[in-house]
């Protein structure tokens, strides 16, 4: 700071006692605060609001978040996931432009229909509670505009975080194909039924990650029904035509003339915690007479955007706090529709009063977190374990959903193996695979595999159901057809029920495991290919064998490998985490 | 409507202009002295014990100085983190290269008060922004109008400190720097 005189300071703070706004500035501000002052609902709303970031790009735009979302409703659908069934899907691959309508959620009769139109990269899509606006999508360049036609309104949205999606039609045909090829693809047919007056053909389309059921015409082959089931997000598309002409003005992305532009980012991925409380907060608060929502899915909130919007005109509120407001619902909403956690969330709000300290509303649980976040009706969070959650966890919500057994036109088996080695009081080692069997070749009912010590042999095989307990399990017959391979007799009736669990056993002497810079070394070898493998190891307490590191529930674990890039049977070496005892 | 909007809509008639004045000359900013006018009414309606505050413009006031120094040292934090908004805060001026100048040895002054304790930093800008007389700063802080004038006195050392003033007489007393009561 540079140095300065008296006279220097007293002048300057002359001059800041000078300073005077313009009678049109304070008479503005005055208007302001007596319109505020004099309307509950919006003394309520700049409350809930806060404190505006002056000065943030934000506070120079509009847009309203149930618009914006509005959007987004979908775009995962775009981006990776989808599937279905090659017969149904291929008037789809076939077409060059294609439109359909989306249903978020249930279907009911008040559900907001999404309706798009899709040319290469770019949809044009409206939804039917909110009239008079219209979006185009620009999958390549991340773009959206927004026309708000009574108001002459557009706004750009540049989406960040969305993956690169260079053509629609091309994206969904590539990633129908990469599904097929994965392991854990299935399809189930469902049978006849139905469909708005049509008979139909069904299948279901599953993977862990995703369920898609595709309703087909039976004649003609044209899907006529899609839903989706991803984590907790259901998408119904109905109404879908292909080939149809469409105006290429459609799509454009000029703003037409006379309209007023603004711009905007949208980070996807930006949502914290924070912002989804904030986002409970304001709607009890501002919205919902001090109760929380009924719900917290996007299709919650697309239900309920007319009256909000209602109640946003209502409140008239400036610009400028439209926009703040906007935008923390925006970022509430990107919580649940680009949920980052594990499993599932709850949400529990539904008749909860703001302030109900005792009511747990919310949980769920981050990602790598072994707690679950819990946040309660006065909005504090607490980190919970599993075991004291508000409510038991459902069981798909414990373990990974299994795909099931598929037969393949491949010719070979693929699955997923864990093998648990277990140091014995006679110095050798029981070792038991289990390997979850994910598809074979068509009807062949004899597996071939290989173990990894010729030496040690193939004692017992038995085959069950993932999750269920080891006396349910039943002996399956195995013929050994050279050094270390066998042949295992596959019950294909009830590897279709879901039985797929198999588990092998075999003992294998220390000595056979080489010794090497005081590491018993073994060979990372799975019974066939595989997509995932995991080796745990255990000691008797009796054995004079201890482990090395830490264990967790008895075992430690020397390898984990998961998702190669092919399924492989060969994974290299690597040491038991056992030393004799000290 | 409550008793509460009733005292504040009378606050807002009675003092509003001043209040505004009060926070343009703090932010240096028209557009901000309105945001902040209206997040300290929302502020002063949801504020507790409301029967414990006797005055209501001297708590206005010192609610007006706390957002807009709060506002500031945002703005501060912001322009150490963005170029671009420091450059988007310098467009909003479009005045001549000589009020840019201007701008700036205020903002100089305001920083300096800022680092200010609470208590002397609301009676210099009392006394020296403000212009309010001893008697009315003696009468708000109900203190007798030599401690009022001790006070003013030592605050306005404290800046000269901070901006490293080297205390050179050039107004002549304290007591002539404003008109004298």
């Amino acid at each position: 700071m540079s140095k300065m005189n008296d006279a220097e300071l007293r002048r300057r703070l002359e001059l800041l006692a000078g300073v005077q706004p313009s009678p049109e500035a304070t008479s503005r501000a005055m208007d302001r605060v007596r319109q505020t002052l004099m309307d509950q609902n919006r003394l309520q709303a700049r409350k809930s609001i806060g404190r505006i970031v002056m000065n943030s790009k934000w506070s120079k735009l509009a847009v309203a978040a149930a618009v914006v979302i509005a959007v987004l409703v979908g775009l995962q659908f775009l981006g990776g996931s989808t599937v279905t069934f090659a017969q149904a899907i291929q008037p789809i691959l076939n077409a060059s432009t294609a439109a359909f309508d989306i249903i978020v959620g249930a279907e009911e009769p008040n559900s907001p229909v999404l309706h798009d139109m899709v040319v290469g990269s770019r949809i044009r899509r409206t939804i039917s509670n909110i009239p008079g606006n219209v979006s185009i999508i620009d999958l390549e360049n991340k773009r959206i505009l927004n026309l708000t036609e009574a108001k002459k309104e557009a706004a750009y949205i540049d989406l960040k975080g969305l993956p690169q999606i260079p053509n629609y039609l091309e994206l969904l045909k590539n990633t129908i194909i990469r599904l097929q090829e994965s392991p854990h693809f299935v399809v189930e047919d469902l049978g006849v039924r139905e469909i708005d007056g049509r008979e139909a053909v069904g299948f279901l389309a599953k993977h862990p990650e995703i369920e898609i059921t595709i309703w087909a015409d039976s004649k003609t082959g044209l899907p006529v029904r899609i839903e989706q089931k991803e984590r907790q997000a259901l998408y119904i598309v109905k109404n879908m035509q292909f080939d149809a002409l469409m105006d290429d003005s459609l799509f454009s992305m000029e703003v037409p003339e006379g309209y007023k532009l603004q711009k905007m980012e949208l980070d996807l991925n930006s949502a914290t915690e924070a912002d989804f409380i904030e986002g409970l907060r304001i709607l009890a608060e501002t919205f919902n007479d001090g109760y929380f929502p009924d719900g917290v899915a996007v299709e919650d909130y697309l239900k309920q955007a007319p009256s909000i919007t209602k109640k946003f005109e209502a409140m008239k509120l400036s610009d400028e706090e439209q926009l703040v407001l906007g935008k923390k619902m925006q970022q509430y909403l990107l919580f649940t529709r680009f949920y980052k956690g594990e499993g599932k969330w709850y949400y529990r709000g539904k008749g909860v009063k703001l302030g109900e300290a005792d009511k747990a509303i919310f949980w769920y649980r981050p990602k790598g977190s072994k707690t679950y976040r819990v946040i309660y009706g006065d909005l504090r969070v607490k980190d919970v374990a599993r075991e004291n959650l508000p409510e038991p966890l459902p069981a798909d919500d414990v373990f990974e959903p299994s795909a099931g057994y598929q037969q393949w036109p491949k010719p070979e088996f693929v699955g997923s193996q864990e093998d648990y080695c277990y140091v014995l009081p006679d110095g050798k080692v029981q070792v038991k695979a289990y390997l979850t069997l994910m598809k074979g070749p068509k009807d062949a009912s004899l597996m071939p595999i290989r173990l990894p010590y010729a030496g040690a042999p193939l004692e017992a095989v038995l085959l069950g159901g993932p999750g269920r307990p080891a006396q349910d399990f039943a002996s399956l017959p195995f013929h050994k057809t050279g050094d270390g391979t066998y042949n295992i007799e596959l019950p294909l009736d009830k590897l279709s029920a879901g039985q797929t669990m198999m588990i092998c056993q075999w003992h294998l002497s220390l000595d056979e495991l080489k010794f090497e810079q005081g590491h018993y070394m073994t060979v990372l070898q799975s019974l066939i290919p595989i997509i995932s493998y995991k080796l745990k190891v255990g000691v008797d307490p009796n054995s004079g064998f201890e482990l090395t590191v830490p264990a967790v529930d008895k075992w430690a674990t020397p390898f984990t490998c998961g998702a190669p890039e092919k399924p492989t049977s060969e994974f290299g070496r690597c040491g038991l985490l056992i030393r004799k005892r000290r | 409507m409550n008793h509460r909007q009733t005292e504040l809509l009378e606050l807002l008639e009675t003092s509003g202009a001043k209040l505004h004045a009060l926070l343009a000359r703090l932010t240096l900013r028209e557009d901000v002295a309105e945001e902040l006018m209206q997040e300290l009414f929302i502020n002063l309606h949801g504020a507790r014990d409301q029967g414990g505050i006797e005055c209501w413009y001297a708590y206005a006031r010192r609610t007006a100085i706390n957002l807009a120094f709060d506002w500031r040292r945002r703005q501060a934090t912001r322009r150490a983190c963005s170029l671009d908004a420091a450059s988007e805060r310098a467009s909003n001026d479009a005045a001549p290269l000589s009020r840019l100048i201007e701008s700036e040895e205020l903002e100089q002054v305001l920083s300096a008060i800022d680092q200010l304790s609470g208590a002397s930093r609301e009676v210099l800008i009392m006394r020296y922004i403000q212009q309010e007389s001893y008697d009315q700063i003696a009468g708000q802080l109900g203190k007798t109008v030599h401690q009022a004038r001790a006070l003013c006195f030592k605050a306005m050392s404290t800046l000269r400190d901070v901006l490293g003033c080297d205390h050179s007489p050039a107004g002549g007393k304290e007591v002539q720097h404003v008109e004298d009561e």
